[in-house]
């Protein structure tokens, strides 16, 4: 089965998209607009598919906090190319130097083993300023119109860049439950101890799951740039935030170990929708920030709050049998 | 034992080696004006990185200081027109403290880890200082009281260089000699074991992050006495070259053993190299690129030293 648990947890983030879609459309009548919609749709797909990626390096208890500066490198690259190579080539290429970005950053966590924020801190000013030196810090464009269309058009009327998104997801849910890659991933993630003694080899997972987290980024890239019409290096600042962000939100424990490819997707939805209904309602943009950030801090301690809580129901469940258990014991013995 | 002195000393001899080596390439390194420009230059780092070193020591990170600075400088270019600046001063740094105290309830209290935990705060309170100025600039041209931070002298010491030497000493002091200091190391070392023996682990935790966040409220003293600028924008990756010197200087990522010393000559290393690469007429993008790469090999280097050591045994 693709979703094993039906629980609340499970469903908390499509419950809370539903409720605040249900309150938007309530309060403002252009959130009853189906153009809405759309947009939201295209515009959580540049972070989503990103975090589609980076929900495998959660589960298995790592981090990538490099992406926003591969993405800016990746859509540079893209732009560059695109005119040359046409769209097919193009696509394969971005995805591949996306992958090779990845791997290097994987094998600095995964061999030389260096802590997995710190080794993709470091590789995100690496990426900026790569970028920033190929394009001397000025923007870089492309002539073909057609390009847009990944971006900015429509397949039946669904936004392209959100099918990417769900095809990606699919697939990434698919390789996540069924194949033993997928079970590699988890398997760290729930204990790197008991993986090793399985046989499990966990270096060459974790470098292959940083692989998968560039090429997914690769995507991104392409999708963004055709979008934005441009690539340049100091694009989409904060990016490698929204991505987390919509992966924690989505309830990937971030002590690894589980996690769920289509509420990340949700949970990027809800990103999405929450900076519309800001922007709808004229929030400043300073203010945007904070909210994100306090959102941020609250979607974090679920986690905290989830295990305080469970081990005080455990803790009391316990003294309840110690004390049943004692008076059970001492009945028999007069 | 040797391996033992390598690595206690291998900072000293690195940043001695560059210093000569750069003296030799760049012509106007060894001028009095420069070497006083970078010490002015290194101080910035420098003090929050003593912070650092018991964040780290501690088995924490901080990564809001950079959002940090930027707020310290609203608050000065906010409030030293009405209060001067040494009244400016004191309260920037109870906002410090106060931040800090706040990074350190939400990491004690709602059991977040303090990497995503001062991620968070990272976002927030550079969002609060850009709030606070409306994302426009507090210039301080007409506050030339402020100037005293850098141009000014304590002792006949530039008042940077003092501020430095005196933060430092007591930061050693702190580390070395008090129970704060036994406390962060053990903390660092067996987070269960410094709980089971009754080390108050929370009130030692948040300490530490008022710490840093104090630490990092002089260091953006000294940059508002510079830029004269209160901007909601400056200080983007300065968390990255505050940790970058403080593990340069021999303070283990895996907790337990800092180097107060060390981060102040990885400090000093780190701005040598950036003012020789300067004076060489190296375009910034390169040289945030030679930063980056620095950073990532010295922990990659750091990080073999375990591993062989690890195989030895």
């Amino acid at each position: 089965m693709l979703w094993p648990r039906v629980s609340l947890r499970e469903r908390g983030i499509l419950i809370a998209l539903a409720v605040f879609w249900a309150v938007c459309a309530t309060v403002n009548p252009l959130f009853r607009n189906p153009s809405t919609y759309e947009n939201i749709l295209r515009e959580s797909s540049f972070v989503g598919v990103t975090a589609v990626g980076m929900t495998y390096c959660i589960i298995s208890g790592d981090f990538d906090l490099s992406v926003g500066s591969m993405l800016a490198l990746l859509g540079i690259a893209c732009v560059a190319m695109v005119g040359h190579t046409g769209l097919l080539l193009a696509f394969v290429c971005v995805t591949l130097l996306g992958a090779t970005c990845g791997t290097l950053n994987g094998f600095l966590v995964a061999m030389l083993r260096i802590p997995a924020f710190i080794a993709t801190l470091g590789m995100y000013y690496v990426y900026r300023a790569l970028a920033y030196i190929v394009t001397n810090g000025a923007p870089v464009q492309f002539q073909e119109d057609w390009f847009t269309e990944v971006g900015s058009g429509n397949v039946v009327g669904i936004p392209t860049p959100f099918l990417f998104l769900v095809v990606l997801a699919l697939l990434a849910t698919y390789v996540l439950r069924r194949t033993p890659f997928g079970r590699h991933v988890l398997a760290i993630g729930n204990s790197r101890r008991a993986s090793e003694i399985s046989g499990i080899r966990i270096p060459r997972v974790r470098m292959a799951i940083f692989a998968v987290v560039g090429a997914f980024t690769g995507v991104a890239a392409v999708l963004q740039s055709s979008r934005m019409w441009s690539a340049n290096s100091g694009m989409k600042p904060g990016y490698e935030f929204d991505v987390i962000a919509a992966v924690v939100l989505g309830g990937t424990s971030l002590a690894g170990g589980r996690g769920s490819v289509a509420n990340t997707v949700l949970a990027a939805m809800f990103f999405a929708s929450l900076n519309t209904a800001m922007n709808m309602f004229h929030v400043e943009s300073y203010m945007q920030r904070v909210v994100i950030g306090v959102l941020l801090l609250f979607a974090f301690s679920l986690t905290g709050i989830r295990a305080y809580l469970g081990e005080q129901l455990r803790l009391r469940r316990e003294a309840r049998e110690a004390l049943a258990g004692a008076s059970g014991q001492s009945q028999p013995a007069p | 034992m040797w391996g033992r002195i390598w690595e206690g000393y291998f900072i000293y001899l690195v940043a001695a080696v560059t210093f000569a080596a750069f003296a030799v390439i760049t012509p106007n390194l060894l001028t009095t004006a420069n070497l006083v420009n970078v010490l002015t230059n290194a101080a910035t780092v420098a003090i929050a990185a003593a912070g650092m070193t018991f964040a780290i020591t501690a088995g924490g990170f901080d990564l809001s200081i950079g959002s940090m600075l930027a707020l310290t400088t609203c608050v000065l270019g906010k409030m030293v027109p009405h209060w001067g600046a040494w009244g400016a001063l004191g309260m920037a740094l109870v906002v410090g403290a106060v931040l800090g105290a706040v990074n350190g309830l939400i990491v004690t209290k709602l059991r977040i880890q303090t990497f995503v935990a001062t991620l968070s705060t990272m976002i927030v309170y550079r969002g609060l200082a850009l709030l606070y100025t409306g994302g426009r600039d507090a210039t301080l041209y007409a506050n030339l009281d402020v100037k005293y931070f850098t141009a000014g002298e304590l002792l006949g010491v530039p008042f940077p260089i003092a501020l430095t030497v005196l933060v430092f000493s007591a930061a050693f002091a702190a580390y070395r000699f008090t129970p704060f200091g036994l406390r962060v190391r053990a903390i660092g070392s067996n987070l269960a074991a410094a709980q089971i023996s009754g080390i108050p682990v929370h009130a030692t935790q948040i300490g530490i992050f008022v710490l840093t966040a104090t630490t990092t409220v002089l260091s953006g003293t000294l940059l508002t006495s510079q830029i004269l600028t209160g901007n909601g924008r400056v200080g983007q990756g300065f968390e990255l070259e505050v940790i970058t010197a403080t593990i340069l200087g021999g303070t283990s990522l895996s907790g337990g053993r800092g180097n107060v010393w060390g981060t102040l000559v990885a400090t000093l290393l780190l701005t040598i190299i950036s003012n020789g690469l300067n004076l060489l007429g190296l375009p910034d993008p390169y040289q945030r690129l030679a930063k980056g790469l620095i950073f990532i090999v010295a922990l990659a280097l750091s990080s073999l030293v375990v591993l062989l050591r690890e195989r030895r045994a």
